[in-house]
């Protein structure tokens, strides 16, 4: 537990210690300057007993400091509070990589503070790429298995987790219904698939009609069963879509998305497979619309002289 | 060995060797050779003030310079480019050779056969893949070029069209008199395999010596490239051209069965030819085949000659029927579109197909299109739906396919597909082997069609 508590220490130096500059003067052996990676390894203890810890001998007596230094190693990077925390995060990271971690997936759900909450805590202005920088250590941390996590890593992500509320945050767990269909709905550009999966032998009706009928082309008929394919289900299931709006392409890539999640519902182990096929993110993307003053969305009228 | 002094001009001062990079002199300039612009020659001066004379002598002798006539090749020959755009290849010899039972006419409507492939027959001396070609049964785009020899899948289509044949074929086996002609049109999705189902067809009708009478292409009858010209009596547009092609196509394919047939009755070809009784109905083409003005006449001796007791049974067949479904593009006098059906030889076939004529023992048979433009009424009649009365549809479209059976063409079953991608590995044109995921895949992205499986199975996935 003292490790954990060196952490808490130094994470929170900049709330627990606010004086900046201390009026105590390091003790410096002569021609050894101080490293800047040198103070990463040291504890909040004053530094002369970690000096004196490395050691053997008993240091000579040296002349008592002449001038003020201050206290953190990050005083002259400007934000010397963000730069600590980052510091400790990087240096906890660093000593647990070798740890074996686990898909994003499957890493436990957790929230971390906004960034105005980071910034409570750091005391201090900090940029959205700064807490972006934390923010990917934290991630990273979280993915190391959970079953051998350090007790101090434990410690410090939950410094950094906002408390969970059951109340506000209730995500509907989606199963199949009493007829086994699986349902879920897609959408790309302005095109709204609605997909009933149940399990079968590959057959696909689209609003009623063949595959064949509806998607003449073999591309977008590719598209449509992209899910089964990938994850070798084009036998396994049946497929009953609905989908609206938009042209053929759209039509058919809605149906992807949908076909996706439906299958998730059936079998949630193909996440990965389904996300390296790149069925999970959604391309939420549309037609820019046209400005006034502009000729389309971007394009603006030639220059004329007069 | 040439000598070296043949290579360099006279004026050259020394020899060059031909494989050594020539030194490049150039006399000193600040211009760079490609940007100087040429002297301008000394003409006349601009200003005519100055020599009345001169310009006087130059005006009454114009000199017109003659620029050299270029008589450009051109690209291509009259007819090559028709000729390499209809130019049909049917083995490649890169192909892997793979070993399948012939497509033989004892397979006519058995149903154990369904899922295989097989080859049309091109024994020695087997002429039948020669006979297909002047009836143009194999078209392009049929992926031909990619195999060794031509094999087709026999599908349950195909069990079906057989029954067609079969019960012909039994009718005349009985002996029974009276008259059997089996109407059917082939019709589905687009690629669906509705032309590779009429040359099988053909395939049959051919081994067991039948007349085969083949329009491989009825846009050809109405796009209005041909001439044509209105008969008063039938009051029917006749095309003699195409007339002395589709009599041209079927000498060359029933050469044997037509030597077989004997006129039963004298004829009269135009105004002045006339065929005895007795005379072979290959003399009567062959006669028609030089002279376009006899060819209607003779088209008309041959489909008559065949509705007679005694003829050979005939195949009829007609590609693309919604071609013939819209308005022509031939005008009439008062030029107004004219009706497709008002043209003789789409009129004859539909005569046929509807019933109102008929051979003495035979089949007819037509195929639908998907590259046409919207047949509605002929759609509606596909369908056998009740027509709204105020769609106002072609009235002569819905009788002229009245009572003809309708074969739908359908998507491919697993075990076809199975045959058919097997097929496609043995030959070597598809690199994957055919385990259950690919073909499940392949099956699933095609949805069962063949061209499209053939497209899927030769592209990699993307």
């Amino acid at each position: 537990m003292t490790t954990t508590a060196t952490f808490l220490q130094r994470c929170h130096r900049a709330l627990t210690e606010i004086h900046r500059l201390t009026p105590q003067l390091t003790s410096q052996l002569p021609g050894k300057p101080l490293h800047p990676h040198r103070p990463r390894s040291l504890t909040t203890s004053p530094a002369s007993t970690a000096l004196t810890t490395s050691f053997s001998q008993p240091l000579p007596e040296v002349a008592p400091r002449t001038r003020l230094t201050p206290l953190s190693p990050s005083y002259y990077t400007g934000s010397p509070e963000y730069y600590d925390n980052l510091l400790a995060l990087q240096d906890l990271l660093r000593s647990h990589e070798a740890l074996p971690t686990i898909h994003g997936d499957e890493a436990p759900e957790v929230q971390w503070k906004t960034i105005d909450e980071y910034r409570l805590i750091i005391g201090d202005r900090v940029k959205p790429s700064r807490y972006n920088k934390v923010i990917r250590i934290l991630d990273r941390l979280n993915r190391i298995d959970p079953a051998i996590m350090p007790a101090e890593t434990k410690a410090a992500l939950l410094l950094y987790t906002r408390p969970r509320n059951p109340e506000l945050k209730r995500r509907v767990e989606r199963t199949v219904d009493n007829f086994g269909r699986a349902y879920a709905i897609g959408r790309r550009k302005t095109a709204v698939a609605r997909v009933f999966l149940v399990e079968g032998e590959g057959q696909t009706l689209v609003n009623g009609l063949p595959i064949i009928k509806k998607f003449s082309r073999i591309h977008d008929r590719e598209s449509v069963l992209w899910p089964l394919v990938v994850t070798n289900r084009a036998d396994k299931y049946n497929v009953f879509a609905v989908v609206k709006g938009g042209g053929k392409t759209g039509q058919a890539e809605a149906c992807t998305l949908a076909i996706a999640r439906a299958l998730r519902i059936h079998e949630p182990a193909l996440k990965h497979a389904l996300r390296e096929a790149g069925c999970i993110t959604v391309d939420h993307r549309q037609v820019e619309r046209k400005k006034p003053g502009h000729l389309k969305a971007r394009k603006m009228p030639a220059w004329v002289k007069r | 060995m040439v000598p070296p002094i043949l290579w360099r001009c006279l004026r050259m001062p020394h020899i060059i060797h031909p494989l050594k990079p020539r030194l490049c002199l150039h006399n000193f300039t600040t211009t760079p050779p490609f940007s100087a612009k040429p002297l301008k020659p000394k003409g006349p001066p601009t200003s005519s003030k100055m020599n009345p004379g001169k310009q006087r002598m130059q005006s009454n002798k114009v000199h017109v310079k003659k620029k050299p006539i270029l008589v450009q090749k051109p690209a291509y020959e009259v007819g090559q480019r028709k000729e390499l755009r209809k130019r049909i290849v049917l083995s490649n010899t890169n192909a892997i050779p793979v070993v399948l039972p012939t497509m033989t006419a004892d397979l006519i409507g058995n149903e154990d056969a369904a899922g295989a492939m097989f080859a049309l027959p091109s024994g020695e001396g087997d002429t039948i893949v020669d006979r297909l070609r002047a009836l143009e049964a194999f078209q392009t785009k049929q992926h031909w070029p990619f195999f060794y020899r031509p094999c087709t899948l026999f599908r349950r289509e195909t069990v079906e069209v057989g029954r067609l044949l079969e019960r012909v074929v039994k009718w005349e086996a009985a002996g029974e008199d009276g008259r059997v002609n089996e109407r059917a049109i082939l019709h589905g999705y687009y690629g669906c395999g509705r032309s590779i189902l009429l040359l099988q067809a053909m395939t049959w009708a051919l081994q067991k010596e039948w007349i085969v009478i083949a329009i491989p292409n009825a846009q050809d009858l109405v796009i209005g490239h041909t001439e044509y010209e209105f008969e008063g009596s039938s009051h029917l547009w006749l095309q003699k051209a195409s007339t002395t092609d589709l009599l041209n196509r079927v000498l060359k394919a029933n050469r044997k069965a037509l030597k077989g047939m004997k006129l039963s009755q004298s004829y009269r070809l135009g105004r002045i030819d006339e065929v005895r009784k007795g005379d072979s109905m290959e003399r009567v083409l062959e006669t028609a085949v030089l002279d376009p003005l006899l060819a209607w006449d003779a088209f008309n001796v041959l489909l008559g000659e065949l509705g007679l007791p005694g003829s050979p049974p005939a195949l009829f067949t007609l590609d693309n029927l919604n071609q013939i479904s819209i308005p022509s593009k031939y005008r009439d006098q008062a030029f107004n579109a004219i009706h497709s059906h008002d043209l003789a030889l789409p009129n004859a076939f539909l005569a046929y197909l509807s019933g109102k004529r008929g051979f003495h023992k035979g089949v007819i048979l037509a195929a639908t299109s998907s590259k046409c433009s919207r047949t509605l009424a002929l759609d509606a009649a596909l369908e056998c739906r009740e027509v709204d009365p105020y769609e106002r549809l072609d009235p002569r479209i819905g009788p002229s396919i009245e009572g003809a059976q309708i074969i739908r063409v359908d998507s491919l079953s697993k075990e076809e597909a199975k045959g058919l991608m097997d097929y496609y590995n043995q030959s070597g044109i598809m690199k994957d082997p055919v385990d259950i995921a690919t073909f499940n895949e392949k099956y699933a992205v095609s949805a069962g069609n063949p061209r499209d499986l053939f497209g899927t199975c030769l592209r990699m996935r993307q």
